[in-house]
């Protein structure tokens, strides 16, 4: 576009497949008639180290200032196309990729793929013509200490994992002690054993700090350098972190609905009360609900095993034992446990002793007499607080909501807080643990090697043009944009991760993308349709 | 005919890659840009597109509520349909332009996307503007 | 703020009609918020209108601008460049940005882009509610600062009709009762007893009705022997 642009187009010699289903020579030939390009270069293999060398030699020897690669799919390969630009002195993100291979060559007829491969290369050439060096930092130092926020399990073993990858830790705790997990979330005495050697190894660990009776109050900062607020015994205590895990205890009770005492019940001298009836928790219609959960199953047992003639029955829509826990519920119903198959929630009549009136699948309608009925329950008080405090949104069942179930469940919309989801209707001790390493492993990413990257493909907003409507500050899934103190909004470029959702939404076309700009895409688009009108 | 697809770096381009690596074959009149999101994607462009002649304009974007970046793919999917709207006030009909969910293992998916809006075309006739075959 | 809406895009284009040069003109303030006129709604009705003409043959010329406020006078100005040689300008602005164009340009067509509705806020992102009546005399202190010019439909100033219904107005069940919703906020502010303090029948004068409203600042309007130290400048 202007005389100060100099563009260099690298074409990978297996552009076209091993095969070479192009003519690299004419695809070089028409590369080189652009106005805009300096140089063209066919390079051999230009992922294999002798190929990065030539391509780095040719860009020196050459003075351009950015360059086209026209390879395969650059999905893999910005790393070490970024590596290639570095060490040829230039910006690590000058480049712009032309993908050859899954989108022509393997998808195309002969000659219509070579016809298109001219047409990829000279859209490249036209968005790397309008390419503008962003703001980038690739080694910004973060601080290497991280805070996780939770009483229990889940927040015992992500601080440890964090202090045994060399990260320093503050565990924030609401309570003077670890609240410890009732033994019926353990599937077995392995899984209880495990959780105890590594609590005891937390207490004692160097690189673990922790902080009792305290309650975090404020939270501010950017990724990498966030600064908690945390007021304990009346004092305000700053604590700077690079990262955060919320990890609210998950408080597991069951609320005895009729007759004695659920204490009572798990002691061994238990006089009356024999007839146990445990009801599910989570009632309503929708997956997850009135359901069996091993935790039910492991109380269930917990019981009979400490009064043995109780009889205990668990009543519910579907078994939920998951995974291990499939061994219990096998090993309950040798124990004598029964399990009730029902549609609705019973109706409960009377007091102590009372009659559930519930409709079983197979046999009708029952009416069971019990001493006892208990519901599980399961909440995590600190939950809302933390939700509310941090900027990460709840879900419809009152849990975190985090990124994607598979991959990023742990990582929030706010980079740099990860969340262990606690409620999962069916959580058992293993399940909180796995949880917590997830998160406390996404954290160690971001911490472990002190610096991190910022910028790049980001959104930057022209103060000039901004209505200050608001618009981009309620869009952002990561609340990057902020009405800066000059009134016009500002993207906040650590959490900024370069969606482009606000840059296509501002009104006042104030918000530009860098690596994705309107010209670029006009430029795109143009090229690509060249000739037709 | 030319038709631009605008597909999000996440799921519509992985899915157009693995359908190359899987050696799904398409038509090579289909000229795809790539997005950091569908979510960047503005109308202007899009009308810009077909003033330069594209016959039909796609965007592909991650599956509901699986967008890599939450929710950019509603945001296109609703400033699609506004498009659509303005598409017909000029008289260019609105089935010029599709919006697409897909995930990125769907390399099938992605064929389709590109025949139908092929088929589509061969349907609606050229856009108007167009003169070259 | 301001809240408009744009016309039909056929009433536009037949707004158009029989011009040639078009300059489409936006505003980076009110309209662009209720995003009605702003840079990126220019970018599009320009884009649009261009598309129609290479489709109809109307051999229309687009041009687009955006100024940061329509309603004055020296940024309008600073539109004399991009207004030369142009026989029409379709202003995206509320109709005070249209009147002030065609003013400053007079020698040029400019119509109404948008059509112009009420004072209002957003009540989310996207949803526009009228607010304000605009009457010019305000009561919102006996009312709870609930404007039943417009919030009610038949701008009641005493009490709610017979049609308000579990809170909604007669008109429609989405519309709440603006006497109900005057009601239930005196009372969160325990002044109930501001009800009994009667509104009279309202005094329209200083409204819509009695010619276009005019108010003054005296200590702000430059007077004449600063105006002649100031150089005249217009």
């Amino acid at each position: 576009m202007t005389d100060e642009t100099s563009i260099g187009v690298l074409i990978c010699s297996w552009a076209g497949g091993k095969d070479g289903a192009f003519d690299l020579q004419a695809l070089k030939d028409h590369a080189a008639r652009s106005p805009l390009v300096t140089f063209v270069a066919i390079v051999d293999r230009i992922c294999s180290s002798s190929g990065q060398s030539e391509a780095v030699e040719l860009l020196k020897r050459h003075k351009v200032d950015r360059f086209v690669v026209a390879a395969c799919s650059p999905g893999s390969k910005e790393p070490l196309y970024r590596r290639i630009s570095s060490l040829a002195g230039l910006h690590p993100l000058g480049f712009e990729s032309a993908n050859l291979r899954e989108q022509c060559a393997y998808v195309h007829d002969s000659p219509h793929a070579a016809e298109k491969a001219k047409v990829l290369i000279d859209m490249a050439i036209a968005k790397a013509d309008l390419w503008v060096p962003p703001p980038y930092e690739d080694e910004l130092p973060v601080t290497r200490r991280a805070a996780i926020i939770g009483d229990g399990l889940a927040a015992g073993i992500a601080a440890y994992e964090l202090a045994m990858q060399g990260i320093d830790v503050d565990l924030i705790m609401r309570s003077e002690g670890f609240e410890w997990p009732a033994d019926y979330l353990f599937e077995n005495r392995v899984a209880q054993h495990r959780a105890e050697q590594t609590m005891m190894a937390l207490a004692i660990h160097p690189r673990v700090n922790l902080v009792q009776a305290a309650e975090v109050v404020g939270f501010d900062g950017v990724p990498g350098s966030f600064g908690l607020m945390v007021e304990r015994y009346g004092d305000i205590l700053p604590i700077k972190c690079g990262a955060v895990v919320l990890a609210p205890h998950l408080e597991v009770k069951f609320k005895v609905l009729r007759g004695t005492q659920v204490g009572a019940l798990l002691s061994s001298d238990l006089q009356d009360g024999k007839r146990v009836v445990i009801l599910p928790g989570a009632t309503g219609s929708g997956v997850g609900c009135n359901c069996v959960s091993a935790r039910a199953v492991r109380f269930a047992q917990t019981v009979k095993e400490r009064s043995r003639d109780s009889q205990v029955m668990l009543m519910g829509r579907e078994m939920r034992a998951l995974g291990s826990c499939e061994s219990i519920y096998e090993e309950a119903q040798r124990q004598g446990i029964i399990f009730t198959r029902i549609e609705q929630v019973p109706v409960l009549e009377g007091e102590s002793p009372c009659t559930l009136k519930v409709m079983d699948a197979s046999l009708g309608e029952l009416a069971v007499k019990a001493d006892t009925v208990v519901m599980e329950t399961s909440d995590a008080p600190q939950l809302p607080s933390l939700s509310r405090l941090f900027g990460v949104p709840m879900d419809q069942k009152g849990d975190f909501l985090t990124l994607e179930t598979r991959l990023r469940s742990t990582e929030t919309m706010q980079r740099g807080v990860f969340a262990c989801r606690v409620r999962m209707g069916n959580m058992m001790a293993e399940d909180l643990m796995l949880e917590a390493k997830s998160a406390a492993s996404f954290a160690a990413e971001l911490l472990t090697k002190g610096t991190m990257e910022v910028g790049g493909a980001v959104a930057e907003v022209e103060p000039e043009k901004c209505s200050a409507c608001l618009a981009c500050v309620r869009i952002c899934p990561y609340g990057a944009p902020v009405i800066g103190e000059a009134g016009k909004a500002q993207i906040v470029m650590q959490k900024c991760q370069g969606c482009g959702i606000c840059v296509g939404l501002c009104p006042s076309k104030a918000i530009a993308m860098y690596g994705s700009s309107d010209a670029q895409l006009r430029a795109q688009a143009s090229v690509a349709l060249q000739g037709v009108r | 005919m030319r038709i631009i697809g605008y597909i999000c770096d996440h799921a519509a381009y992985s899915a157009a890659d693995l359908a190359g690596q899987s050696g799904l074959r398409y038509s090579s009149d289909v000229v795809l840009i790539r997005l950091p999101c569908a979510g960047r994607l503005d109308i202007i462009q899009v009308l810009k597109a077909f003033r330069d002649g594209a016959d039909a304009v796609f965007v592909a974007g991650c599956l509901e509520k699986n967008c890599h970046h939450v929710y950019g793919n509603i945001e296109a999917r609703k400033r699609m349909e506004q498009a659509k709207g303005i598409l017909d006030a000029i008289g260019l009909n609105g089935k010029r332009l599709e919006m697409f969910n897909l995930a990125s293992n769907q390399d099938f998916k992605f064929k389709e996307i590109v025949d139908m809006m092929v088929k589509r075309v061969e349907e609606l006739g050229r856009n108007p503007l167009a003169v070259r075959a | 703020m301001i809240i408009g809406e744009q016309k039909p895009f056929k009433e536009l284009c037949a707004l158009l009609d029989g011009h040639k040069e078009i300059l489409v003109a936006g505003c980076r303030s009110c309209v662009a918020i209720c995003l009605a006129g702003g840079e990126k709604e220019v970018g599009v009705v320009a884009e649009s209108l261009r598309l129609y003409s290479d489709l109809n043959g109307k051999e229309w010329r687009v041009d687009e601008v955006t100024v940061e406020r329509q309603c004055e006078k020296e940024f309008v100005l600073d539109l004399i460049e991009r207004t030369k040689g142009k026989d029409a300008v379709l202003s995206l602005a509320c109709g005070v940005g249209a009147q002030s164009v065609q003013s400053l340009y007079p020698g040029i067509r400019v119509l109404p882009g948008l059509n112009t509705s009420n004072m209002g806020a957003p009540e989310e992102q996207g949803v526009f509610v009228e607010k304000c009546g605009g009457c010019g005399d305000c009561v919102l202190h006996l009312t709870g600062g609930i404007c039943p010019i417009v919030r009610c439909a038949k701008s009641l100033l005493n009490g709610p009709c017979g049609g308000s219904q579990n809170g909604k107005c007669e008109i429609s069940p989405d519309v709440p009762c603006a006497w109900d919703q005057i009601y239930h906020s005196l009372e969160r502010l325990g002044r109930l007893d501001l009800l009994e303090e009667l509104i009279p029948p309202k005094n329209w004068l200083p409204s819509r009705s009695g010619g276009p409203r005019k108010i003054v600042r005296p200590e702000a309007v430059l007077t004449p022997v600063e105006k002649e130290l100031r150089g005249a400048k217009e």
